[in-house]
């Protein structure tokens, strides 16, 4: 336990040269955008006159120079506040609050899934190894690999909630139901199957094929000779023996794509219509709201940062030869 | 066959005219032997002979690329290249257990040691947890591991060579076998730890009267440790003896060469010269001979060991067998025809 302590406080330490590069590169970067977020505004109300905007820079800092309006950033950071969003009116931290378990919930999900299926899947194709089954999954592996989200979301759409009418298309609950407990419960699962499962077949596929290899490297090793020698069934020498050693490869990768399955999450959310921060973000983009941008990209590179901490503990907990450092 | 071999009554296990091969390569290629209850067996070869590939054809453990391609292998009464998965399966770990010779790699990194005994015990008898976990002390303090008690949820990488094998052997002894196959215990080991587990060995031999088989690529080990010995060459056997006639008189020129190589058996023959002499040439060499496959190497080689391949036969005494027509005693070819 001390180790874990110990292993927690050296992370959070290496962290912070991390979140400084992040959010000076991401506020300097953004810059290069054109427009701001008074020009978004202008554009929506469509009536807004030279004076209008240059009050509502005036208000909001948008007339400073950059590096003044960086350092009224940081100095906000430093009070743990993101700022201040023109666009929905109101602090940046509320605003990610409300939509961060959705999109949280979605991520985990999507991981879940991934997880569950694409070591089940691997484990088969290598059990199978050559044969007809494997060489099946691998093209349906293949087939979520290269398809895009956006794309099996939209053919989700049409299959299940258009043509079959089984599952909604869109949202994360049905507004205005007044649901409670089971169902209400029931309802929110019913709205999360959709996006959670666009999101995961990609990484069904990643893991599917890793796993799938990695089984097959431990195969030949003496200690699987061993568990056999040992008069072991072949179930608890694949579960037992193999899957356990196959999954250290594994975790690395998982850790890394928890990334990416939040740049998945873009795209999904904005397909579906789910609230959460992907199409948040989505928006700020569209409206220029760089503080909301630059509180979900600080979120995210945090949210990276732990997961790699999880994995961390997860590889030493599954491998007793990794000292936590 | 008229013929009475040595061992062949009621025998533990019973391996006739044995054929393995990896793809076109031949590893083994008509072997017999047999092993009695309660003896040891050392079949002796250097490396690449097929050792191992016997070995593990015993228990139906070769990899994909190798195969039996012929001949039978009987323990006590079952055929074990007929048997059902299933039995099979009861019969590794069980009747007959198996130590490898790698103890660095053999163990599973990530269980603790004692799980991986208990669950050796557990697929075998349908005990407790519990039980499983006293019988696993029990049987490291068998094998000597100091505070076995505490060991047992000890990591494998954090035990040394030596007591990695112990557990190996722990392991392999758990369901109390009646065959224990030992290949290359100690290979992997350093000297002053070889001893030990040889001894080990034995002694777990008469304390629960298996059957082993000591595979070795060193004479020398054998004449300490074995009642009899097998000597191979390229997946054959070239003799095979009582472990004092083999040592005291040996007739096959391999099993010369063999005893020459070794540091302990050399002195005794007078083989001293400052260093250790080798057997000119590789078991590669064997590959495609029609006759005598130690004939490339073989410094008596004459036109006829280049036409037939000989067979073992008894030479001398019944229970001392040579592939070699030309270092024959007198009544060889009496014996054989
Ligand atoms: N997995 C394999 N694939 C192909 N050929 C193999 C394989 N394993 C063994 N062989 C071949 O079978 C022959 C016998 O090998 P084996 O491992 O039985 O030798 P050995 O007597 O145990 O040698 P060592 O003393 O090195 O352990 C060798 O010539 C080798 O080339
Ligand atoms: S048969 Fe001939 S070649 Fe073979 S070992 Fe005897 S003497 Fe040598
Ligand atoms: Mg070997």
């Amino acid at each position: 336990m001390a180790r874990v302590l110990r292993t927690l406080r050296r992370t959070a330490w290496q962290a912070i040269p991390t979140v400084i590069a992040v959010v000076v590169i991401d506020f300097f970067l953004l810059r290069l955008a054109p427009g701001d977020a008074a020009d978004a505004l202008a554009a929506e109300s469509g009536s807004a006159t030279e004076e209008t905007m240059a009050a509502l820079r005036a208000h909001f800092g948008l007339d400073q120079p950059a590096f003044v309006q960086f350092l009224s950033y940081i100095g906000n950071l430093l009070h743990f506040s993101l700022g201040f969003s023109p666009l929905y009116n109101m602090p940046v931290s509320r605003l990610i609050g409300e939509r961060l378990p959705g999109t949280l919930l979605l991520m985990a999900t999507a991981l879940s899934l991934a997880l569950l299926i694409g070591i089940t899947a691997g484990v088969v194709m290598s059990m199978f190894a050559g044969r007809l089954t494997d060489r099946v999954l691998s093209v349906i592996a293949l087939l979520f690999y290269s398809v895009p989200g956006f794309w099996i979301g939209l053919m989700l759409i049409v299959l299940f909630s258009v043509r079959l009418g089984w599952l909604p298309s869109g949202g994360a609950e049905t507004i205005g139901a007044g649901l409670t407990g089971w169902p209400w419960l029931l309802d929110r699962a019913r709205h999360l199957i959709l996006p959670a499962v666009s999101l995961a077949l990609f990484f069904i596929a990643i893991y599917a094929r890793l796993v799938r290899a990695s089984m097959l490297e431990v195969r030949d090793q003496d200690y699987v000779r061993t568990a056999t020698a040992k008069g072991l069934s072949r179930t608890a020498v694949t579960l037992r023996h193999m899957l356990w050693n196959a999954l250290l490869p594994v975790t690395t990768v998982a850790g890394m794509h928890v990334g990416a399955i939040l740049g998945g999450a873009v795209v999904v959310e904005t397909v579906f219509s789910w609230p959460g921060l992907g199409r948040l973000a989505f928006e700020a983009v569209l409206k220029r709201d760089f503080s909301v941008l630059l509180g979900i990209l600080l979120l995210s590179s945090l949210l990276v940062i732990a997961v790699n901490v999880l994995v961390d503990l997860l590889q030493a907990w599954l491998d007793p030869r990794i000292a936590l450092r | 066959m008229p013929l009475e071999f040595p061992g062949r009554e009621d025998p533990l296990l019973d391996v006739r005219d044995l054929f393995i091969s990896f793809g076109d390569n031949a590893a083994v290629r008509g072997l017999d032997f047999t092993i009695r209850r309660g003896e040891t067996l050392a079949l002796v070869g250097e490396s690449g002979c097929g050792k191992s590939a016997t070995a593990l054809s015993l228990l139906r453990l070769l990899p994909p690329a190798g195969r039996v391609a012929g001949g039978s292998i009987r323990f006590e009464d079952r055929d074990i290249l007929r048997l059902p998965e299933n039995e099979m399966r009861r019969l590794r770990g069980g009747a007959i257990s198996m130590v490898f010779q790698e103890p660095m790699t053999s163990l599973n990194p990530v269980l603790p040691i004692g799980r991986q005994i208990t669950e050796a015990i557990r697929s075998h008898e349908r005990v407790s947890a519990r039980a499983a976990r006293a019988r696993a002390i029990e049987l490291l303090n068998l094998v000597r591991i100091p505070e076995a008690h505490r060991r047992i949820d000890d990591y494998p990488h954090t035990l040394s060579g030596g007591m990695r094998q112990r557990v190996m052997i722990a392991m392999a002894v758990a369901c109390r076998p009646r065959l224990l196959i030992a290949d290359e215990p100690t290979t992997a080991l350093d000297v002053t730890i070889q001893a030990q587990v040889l001894e080990l060995l034995d002694r777990l031999r008469q304390d629960l009267s298996m059957g082993l088989l000591l595979i070795t690529h060193d004479l020398g080990l054998v004449a300490d440790w074995a009642d009899r010995v097998v000597v191979m060459y390229a997946g054959r056997k070239c003799e095979e003896a009582p472990v004092e006639t083999l040592l005291r008189a040996p007739l096959h020129p391999y099993t010369s060469g063999l005893m020459a190589c070794s540091p302990k058996l050399a002195s005794g023959l007078h083989f001293r010269q400052g260093r250790l002499p080798e057997i000119g040439g590789s078991v590669a060499s064997a590959a495609d001979v029609a006759g005598c496959l130690f004939a490339p190497r073989c410094a008596s080689a004459r036109d006829a060991c280049h036409a037939v391949r000989p067979d073992a036969k008894p030479a001398g005494s019944r229970d001392h067998l040579l592939a070699c027509p030309v270092h024959a005693p007198a009544d060889y070819a009496i014996a054989c025809c």
